[in-house]
């Protein structure tokens, strides 16, 4: 089936959200990019299934997602290992904006188990509604709100225990300051 | 330290974070925390996405197309 150019362009568009989607999932750009691809493949091959003006994003995400996660399960006790090295991974990522403070945070949210971390990224990041969050990783809308919140509960634990307890009027930004200080 | 009976979205709190007082009696992290670490995950997501797209995804899209055309 011929994909109309205003589809082709969404599709082009939608690639650096899929692949912030993919390093937040896989924990390192290499392997996030191997996931788009084959996302941008699947969907080209599916495209007459995909009603035009309903969401592409979503449903380019849920494409994504499940390929992330049948990858998983093919690879077996790789897995094990992947989940084992996905901190040092996601951490050993080169904070681009050069914010100590942001390397911090991605070794906190590698710490997250995955159901948490997609959770929160989908919603908090990626700009997505509970009801589409729900919808991709397809689940009910409650576990995706009980996954953010224990998420961000867990973050808020993990960067607060680097803070320590000096700066308590505000943790985050502690962390930063006693950072740029020693 | 014990948490607090009633606390306020941690204003005014000497710890503001963490299980203490981080959090409300609903365990859930309080609007102030929660800005911070939405601030945090959106640079985080953001750096990736300011990223230009790799040279391999417009080679593929243009793979596509033309296989497309051919059937």
């Amino acid at each position: 089936m011929p994909v109309s150019d205003a589809l082709r362009d969404d599709l082009l568009g939608s690639i650096p959200n899929l692949r912030a989607f993919a390093v937040s999932l896989a924990g390192n750009s290499e392997r996030a990019d191997d996931l788009v691809q084959e996302t941008l493949m699947k969907a080209w091959a599916k495209f007459d299934s995909f009603q035009e003006g309903t969401n592409l994003r979503a449903w380019l995400f849920t494409i994504l997602r499940n390929e992330f996660y049948s990858q998983v399960r093919k690879r077996g006790r790789e897995v094990e290992d992947a989940e084992g090295t996905y901190a040092a991974r996601l951490a050993s990522q080169p904070a681009q904006n050069g914010h100590m403070d942001l390397r911090d945070f991605r070794e906190a949210l590698s710490q997250l188990p995955s159901d948490q971390r997609e959770a929160l990224i989908l919603v908090g990041a990626s700009g997505f509604s509970y009801e589409e969050a729900a919808e991709i990783c397809e689940c009910a809308v409650g576990t995706i709100k009980s996954r953010v919140s224990r998420a961000r509960s867990r973050l808020a634990e993990l960067l607060a225990l680097e803070a320590g307890e000096t700066y308590g009027a505000d943790a985050l930004s502690a962390t930063v300051i006693m950072r740029s200080v020693s | 330290m014990a948490a607090r009976d009633n606390d306020q979205g941690g204003m005014g709190s000497e710890n503001a974070f963490g299980r203490s007082s981080g959090e409300n009696s609903e365990g859930k992290v309080d609007q102030r925390v929660q800005g911070e670490i939405g601030k945090h995950l959106r640079a985080f997501y953001d750096d990736v996405i300011n990223e230009p797209v790799p040279n391999r995804f417009m080679e593929l899209l243009e793979q596509l197309e033309r296989s497309t055309q051919k059937r």
